[in-house]
């Protein structure tokens, strides 16, 4: 069939038949952004990009921005847990970072991944820590992820903000005031939060043909079948395995992508190590 | 409003009779049809009154006086004034459904800047009944019965008249020690007080812009060939109070320092109409009472 | 109403008390009333009254849009992103001879010192009508039957309310250039606050929180014509009029800031 139509320049082949286009590239080992297939996208993280939150960062991953920013609050604990503190992330991805999301109430996608962040973040926190006052008042920590420009990864991505800015993280000094029945704190005796251990995720997108794809941008996505999310903690232990999409993968597959995922944790980590207070 | 329904014939008539100095229903550029205010009407509320424009515009506006606790986090010495403006869905056949919100949000917003804080004019330390604790929030709600061109002027001087006539109870306050007081409130009428300050709300004039011309209390048809309006607010000592632009077209500087002085003349005489409509209406109501009759101006229709 | 669609916190919670105070209140010992305007005629960051604070701005961050800019201006960090023109849907009953402008502003929910929330507030809903008001003059719509511009502006960080709707005005129409979409010509905003009898431009929100009121104006600095003007406190008439004309001013300032980076070369 193709060779009744006159070969037509790259960019048209790319908005046009999408799929055909990544095609091409990946039948001879390459992806159209230049990377193999085992490589992550220019990932930067930048540290305390708002300075009204007490702790932020912003993050890219390839053509993704996401910036997440922590308020920190106080608040009455449940009477069933009184030295449990509350960490409340949510990813907001607006109309604003690709033509893909509508105005007004999360979609789908959002949803999903902040109920994953929460999910992750039972690792990361201890809950305990953000007690002051035990049964009295506790710390409450809205993490709000907010995603500027939507280029696939979104999961790494505001895992990797969420990480990022809780190391950035500074409380003040808090003091419950039993007089006053409200909590005091001094922001010139800042502490941050112990972090128990910290997660990374990689994703990879599963092809039909069974070949795996680091990190997959969200125009490769039309080729994607199912995609394979992998937590590892910085102790190397295993947090959450996520597989998305209709299509079964081989066991030998997820196995590959958990030890992609490993090398990929010490290349963040090493990321992340600049003082994060800045 | 579609832009539509106008004739491209209606809109060049309209334009031209401006700029000649008459209006379609005979008025001068700068006239405002003859308001009529009512206050008092709603035996229910601390304050009422309604406003109507010509034929058509008609506001009510109710003023209710309840205790809550007071904004720590602003000193909380303050009371507080929460407005709000409805459109009823009768008012305009696209106010339906959701077809109000704009307006509701653009009048409640407006509303809010003119008088809602400081510069609103009513002294807000007053309100307060127990620093630290306890003052009155002076909920103002407003519903638009109909619409028929300039809403934002009527809005304004309904809110100026009910909240001129509104009457809150008195309070006494007893100090319990311990830092403790306790306040009570007097159920007697004839203690109640007026708000503090209500002399010195704004009243709102709407300039249209209408091609090379600029007219006041604007009707629908008329609101239709306009591309920018201002509305200025202003107060009885002339100092401005509010300005917002809306529609959106755009103003020329020397077209806007015109529009802004005509709003100028407009409020002042505005201003002292409605106050003294209000002082006859109440030499009026005193003048029935006292003679045992039933106030006319509490019948609502 | 429970938000079933987001992760839920507790039921209420309140910023601590203290933080940011230092913050707020200048030198310890330092307690009347803040000043805003020193001895010296100069501001607290040393200003000149009539000296906006520089700018910062850039097109193309948001590369899934038809064209993006942000500013930063201060503590100000603002995004606009603009899609389309696109077909639009919606049939309404007018029949579509002129092109539709949506706005959309929207806050962060961390971008100021007590946590906004996740809905569109009444403010923010007032601020994407005013900013439809304040561009929409300036785009040929005429030019656009049935399609609509969907403009979303994304203040991260905010120093003052009024200071931020300005920075979205300017920083929008900077992304309706980028978006290659036929404009008459930019739209720049800017904000001041009325001290002491005396105008200040791009207050932060220390000067406005001390001011007796403020106005945000928007004009096409080529053309000289306002777009949008709101102003709110009592003041003198004579005092809005001297505050028209500064920050109409410094908006012909601005759109030398915004030329520059419509020409730079883009990012990426």
């Amino acid at each position: 069939m193709s060779s009744t139509i006159p070969p037509l320049p790259a960019e048209a082949i790319k908005k046009l038949l999408p799929e055909t286009y990544h095609q091409s590239f990946i039948q001879k080992g390459v992806r159209p952004d230049g990377r193999g297939f085992q490589d992550f996208r220019p990932t930067a993280v930048h540290y305390g990009a708002i300075t009204s939150a007490d702790g932020s960062a912003l993050v890219r991953l390839g053509g993704t921005t996401v910036v997440c920013g922590i308020k920190a609050e106080v608040a009455v604990p449940e009477p069933t847990q009184p030295t449990q503190g509350y960490f409340t992330p949510n990813v907001e991805l607006g109309p604003m970072c690709s033509a893909r999301f509508k105005p007004g109430a999360p979609s789908e996608t959002a949803q999903v991944l902040s109920q994953q962040l929460n999910t992750l973040s039972l690792g990361v926190l201890d809950r305990d820590d953000l007690c002051i006052e035990p049964g009295q008042a506790v710390w409450a920590l809205y993490a709000d992820v907010l995603c500027l420009n939507y280029d696939g990864g979104a999961l790494d991505a505001c895992q990797l903000a969420v990480t990022a800015a809780l190391r950035n993280l500074r409380l003040g000094k808090a003091t419950f005031n039993e007089e006053e029945g409200a909590v005091r704190a001094n922001a010139r005796e800042s502490q941050g939060v112990p972090i128990k251990a910290q997660v990374y995720t990689s994703t990879f997108g599963v092809l039909e043909s069974g070949q795996c794809l680091a990190d997959p941008s969200e125009a490769e996505g039309s080729l994607v079948r199912s995609t394979v999310s992998v937590s590892v903690s910085d102790q190397g232990r295993l947090v959450a395995v996520w597989k998305q999409g209709g299509q079964g993968c081989d066991v030998a597959l997820i196995r590959a992508c958990l030890d992609q995922a490993q090398e990929r944790r010490a290349i963040l980590e090493s990321l992340l190590a600049p003082e994060a207070s800045s | 409003m579609p832009s539509s329904l106008l004739s491209p014939v209606e809109r060049d008539f309209i334009r031209s009779s401006i700029l000649s100095g008459t209006r379609s229903d005979g008025r001068g550029p700068s006239d405002y049809r003859t308001p009529e205010l009512v206050t008092c009407l709603i035996p229910q509320t601390d304050g009422s009154a309604r406003c109507r424009l010509g034929d058509g515009t008609d506001v009510l506006v109710s003023v209710k006086a309840e205790v809550g606790s007071v904004d720590l986090s602003s000193g909380g010495d303050t009371g507080r004034v929460v407005c709000n403006v409805e459109a009823s869905p009768s008012a305009n056949q696209s106010f339906e459904g959701r077809g109000a919100d704009e307006l509701n949000n653009e009048l409640t917003r407006a509303l809010d800047r003119a008088i809602a804080g400081p510069q609103g004019g009513l002294d807000l330390k007053a309100l307060c009944i127990v620093p630290g604790a306890h003052c009155w929030d002076i909920h103002v709600d407003a519903l638009i019965l109909d619409d028929g061109g300039n809403l934002m002027d009527a809005l304004f001087m309904a809110v100026r008249a009910a909240l001129c006539t509104s009457r809150i109870p008195a309070t006494t306050t007893q100090d319990v020690g311990e830092g403790q007081v306790e306040f009570e409130v007097v159920d007697d009428v004839d203690q109640a007080k007026a708000i503090a300050g209500s002399k010195d709300l704004p009243l709102c004039v709407t300039v249209h812009q209408i091609g090379e011309g600029h007219v006041v209390d604007a009707t629908p048809t008329e609101a239709l060939c306009s591309s920018a309006q201002i509305h200025v607010s202003f107060n009885g000592s002339g100092q401005l109070c509010a300005l917002q632009k809306g529609g959106s077209g755009p103003i020329e500087p020397s077209v806007l320092m015109s529009m802004m002085q005509t709003g100028r003349e407009q409020a002042k005489k505005l201003l002292s109409w409605v106050d003294g409509e209000l002082v006859r209406q109440e030499k009026l109501d005193k003048e029935q009472r006292r003679l045992g009759q039933a106030p006319t101006s509490q019948a609502l229709f | 109403m429970t938000d079933r669609r987001r992760i839920q916190g507790p039921e209420m919670s309140v910023p601590p008390l203290g933080m940011g105070e230092e913050d707020s209140q200048g030198l310890p010992g330092q307690d009347s009333a803040p000043v805003v305007i020193g001895k010296d005629g100069l501001r607290n960051d040393g200003r000149l009254p009539e000296a906006p604070r520089p700018m910062f701005l850039r097109t193309g961050l948001v590369t899934q849009a038809s064209g993006s800019a942000f500013l930063e201006c201060g503590r100000i960090k603002a995004v606009a992103a603009v899609y389309g023109p696109r077909q639009e849907k919606r049939q309404y009953f007018t029949g579509a001879e002129t092109g539709r402008l949506y706005c959309e502003f929207k806050f962060s929910t961390f971008s100021g010192r007590v946590r906004r929330g996740h809905q569109r507030d009444a403010l923010e809903k007032e601020y994407s009508q005013f900013m439809q008001q304040a561009l929409a003059p300036a785009i040929h719509l005429d030019l656009l039957p049935k399609s609509a511009i969907d403009i979303y502006v994304q203040i991260l960080e905010e120093d003052g309310s009024a200071a931020a709707l300005a920075a979205a005005i300017t920083v929008a129409s900077t992304a309706l250039a980028d978006a290659g979409i036929e404009m008459l010509d930019m739209v720049t905003g800017c904000a001041v606050g009325y001290v002491d009898g005396q105008v200040l431009v791009d207050c932060t929100a220390k000067e406005a929180a001390a001011a007796q009121g403020e106005l945000v104006l928007s004009r096409m600095p080529s053309m000289g014509d306002y777009t949008h003007i709101h102003h709110a406190g009592s003041v003198e008439y004579d005092l809005v009029m001297q505050a028209v004309e500064v920050s109409g001013d410094t908006c012909a300032k601005i759109h030398g800031v915004v030329n520059k980076a419509l020409l730079a070369p883009k990012e990426e």
